[in-house]
């Protein structure tokens, strides 16, 4: 409804106005002497937007924001968080509404990437260029190994020199699966027992030059074991590197919070998740990337060596947190083709590609 | 198929006869002033009464009666705590009070499911209170509409101003539109005189009238009263401070009204 207020001589003069200004369907809602006693103020009013054309119907997201706050809700973030996205979201979502493609089909997802974007940081592992040696870091069963020998394998097949080297000599078995690996690769695997070797170990690879990648591997640490994080600790200061967060999607969003934290204090700056294969709902690695500060890099996407590691943008990103599926299927969303029934009716996260 | 729920109600909360929506469309027309008074004034006729600041993005409740409750809906909606589990007396109104949290707490951000869930709770927990005011958030967006679902009573706040007015008839129109029977009542706030409120309800009346085809029914008016910002200032109800002022008694006749009205059926 417009309404607006008319300053007139006489009644047909503020009807000749009304009509003027609002059209012929508008109406008079009321009329009294003017304050300073001559003429007449007159209120009219017009309803033009037909109702149902006004009102989208309750069953449909309203507006990008919307849609965004269901998408995350549904991966459990926690609501301080989402709030915070949703709120950063809102110029964008404005700015699309006044486009009118607020419902366009990737209008959440662009939303949403916006938001990521402003609320975290985004830094890429350098695959070609120089960088400081990447210590992977993280709690026991994160795929730390695994994700070392695909990081190696990536940098081979970009004929990049690769130097790895393992301090996981506690763990049964630990040095051998990387070993496995890197025989494959046709590469040395050096064993680091303490900070001290790990150091000798560092300036060898600083010697081969800027060109080579180097890749440690750290052994499973308790992140409520003081004794084992100081140990970690110790072994971080042993030189010059970047420590990398291997997290696991699907943790309670608690708990990454905490185990987050406890990595974050010990110099962790970048989060790599993994398992988003095996995975629906990923409010776990939001919260960890937003409580201890630290970039979004790769994500994992399976367990083979040779491939699934990506790296992570806010497009990206927020198309893992908002699946393709039309947003009002949202619950009852299934893949194409698949034929058997699912435990978990959640959507897939998906770059777009189904994921087989 | 799915266990998954649908994204909003697949059938609207059942409605609570005494749980009472206060909106506005327009903000800082009086509305949450309004609730806490009319809380107030059925807690002094003897009513056990629950207030419930529903401005779920701007909450102010709390604000404005100067309490720092220990929990709010915050937690409830965090999973931390049940809605009944979160309600406060508030000794000088006697009345109890579910604050929101302005700012943070992820109130905004809350899906429609999610919301729905809420508003059914409530319905539940106004079963027991003689009435449950429920201070609803400015603007007509889906979380306003939602939380208005389980009202009985949905009264509009609305002043002369035209921008209000404006707003008020908008969420009326949305309110009509989300549930056809739902029974609308107009106050009018910050009234000159009782006869120039009179007159801001006739406008009003008529616009609904005209293109809503429904004039909901005038439930009084509040004349403007410096003591009321006196009140809010000093951080209580008006009735502790004043209670024969003008704004006071144009309350206590809202109230006299409500409670004189046969409990609606469902």
């Amino acid at each position: 409804m417009r309404m607006k207020m008319f300053y007139a001589e006489s009644m047909p003069e503020a009807i000749r106005r009304v009509r003027e200004d609002l059209g012929d369907n508008a109406i008079i809602l009321s009329s009294q002497r003017s304050e300073s006693g001559r003429g007449l103020r007159v209120t009219a009013a017009i309803d033009d937007d037909p109702m149902a054309a006004t009102l989208p119907p309750m069953d449909q997201p309203l507006d990008a924001l919307e849609a965004i706050a269901i998408a995350l809700d549904k991966h459990g973030v926690p609501p301080d968080l989402s709030e915070r996205l949703v709120r950063a979201a809102a110029p964008l979502a404005e700015k699309l509404i006044r486009a009118a493609s607020a419902l366009a089909v990737d209008a959440p997802i662009m939303t949403l990437a916006a938001a990521l974007d402003s609320a975290f940081q985004f830094a890429p592992l350098p695959e070609r260029h120089p960088g400081k040696p990447l210590a992977l870091i993280g709690p026991p069963g994160s795929g730390k190994t695994v994700t070392v020998a695909k990081l190696a394998a990536r940098a081979v097949l970009s004929n990049r020199p690769v130097h790895v080297i393992t301090t996981d000599t506690m763990r049964a078995g630990g040095v051998d699966q990387l070993a496995a690996f890197t025989r494959i690769l046709s590469l040395d695997l050096q064993t680091a027992l303490d900070a001290e070797t790990l150091a000798d170990a560092l300036e060898a690879s600083r010697i081969a030059g800027p060109e080579t990648l180097t890749l440690i591997d750290t052994g499973a640490v308790n992140p409520y074991d003081d004794e084992e994080m100081d140990e970690l600790e110790r072994l971080l200061a042993a030189g010059n590197m970047d420590a990398v967060l291997v997290l696991p999607a699907g943790y309670d969003p608690e708990e990454a919070a905490t185990i987050a934290k406890a990595f974050g204090r010990l110099g962790a700056t970048r989060l790599l998740a993994t398992r988003l294969d095996a995975a629906r709902r990923l409010g776990s690695i939001l919260v960890a990337a937003d409580v201890a500060n630290l970039s979004f890099c790769d994500v994992s996407v399976t367990s083979h060596v040779a491939d699934g590691l990506l790296p992570v943008n806010p497009v990206s990103l927020a198309k893992l947190l908002i699946p393709d599926a039309p947003l009002h299927d949202f619950g009852d969303y299934a893949a194409p083709g698949a034929a058997s029934p699912r435990l978990d009716e959640s959507p897939r996260p998906s770059f777009g590609v189904p994921f087989a | 198929m799915t266990q998954t729920p649908p994204i909003a109600p697949a059938s609207p909360p059942r409605k609570a006869a005494n749980l009472i929506a206060v909106a506005s469309g327009k903000g800082g027309v009086g509305k949450t002033f309004f609730s806490i008074s009319l809380a107030t004034a059925l807690a002094r006729a003897g009513r056990k009464v629950l207030l419930l600041d529903g401005d779920l993005g701007l909450a102010n409740v709390d604000v404005q009666l100067g309490i720092m409750p220990p929990r709010d809906l915050s937690w409830v909606i965090a999973g931390k705590a049940l809605l009944h589990q979160v309600s406060v007396p508030y000794a000088p109104g006697g009345f109890d009070v579910i604050a929101g949290r302005s700012g943070a707490g992820g109130l905004a951000a809350l899906p429609p499911t999610r919301l729905s869930i809420l508003a059914g709770d409530l319905a539940h927990l106004a079963k027991q209170y003689d009435y449950a005011i429920l201070d609803l958030g400015a603007g007509v967006d889906r979380l306003v509409r939602i939380m208005a679902l389980p009202c009985g009573t949905r009264i509009v706040v609305a002043t002369a101003e035209p921008t209000s007015l404006t707003d008020a008839y908008a969420f009326m129109k949305v309110s009509l539109s989300d549930d056809p029977n739902c029974d609308l009542r107009i106050v009018i706030n910050q009234a000159r005189t009782s006869g120039e409120g009179d007159k801001t309800y006739q406008t009003l009346a008529k616009a609904c009238e005209t293109f809503l085809k429904r004039t909901p029914p005038q439930l009084g008016t509040i004349r403007k009263d410096k003591r009321v910002l006196e009140a809010i200032r000093a951080q209580t109800p008006i009735f502790v401070k004043h209670a024969t002022s003008d704004a006071g008694m144009d309350i206590e006749a809202i109230a006299a009204r409500l409670m004189a009205r046969p409990a609606p059926t469902e």
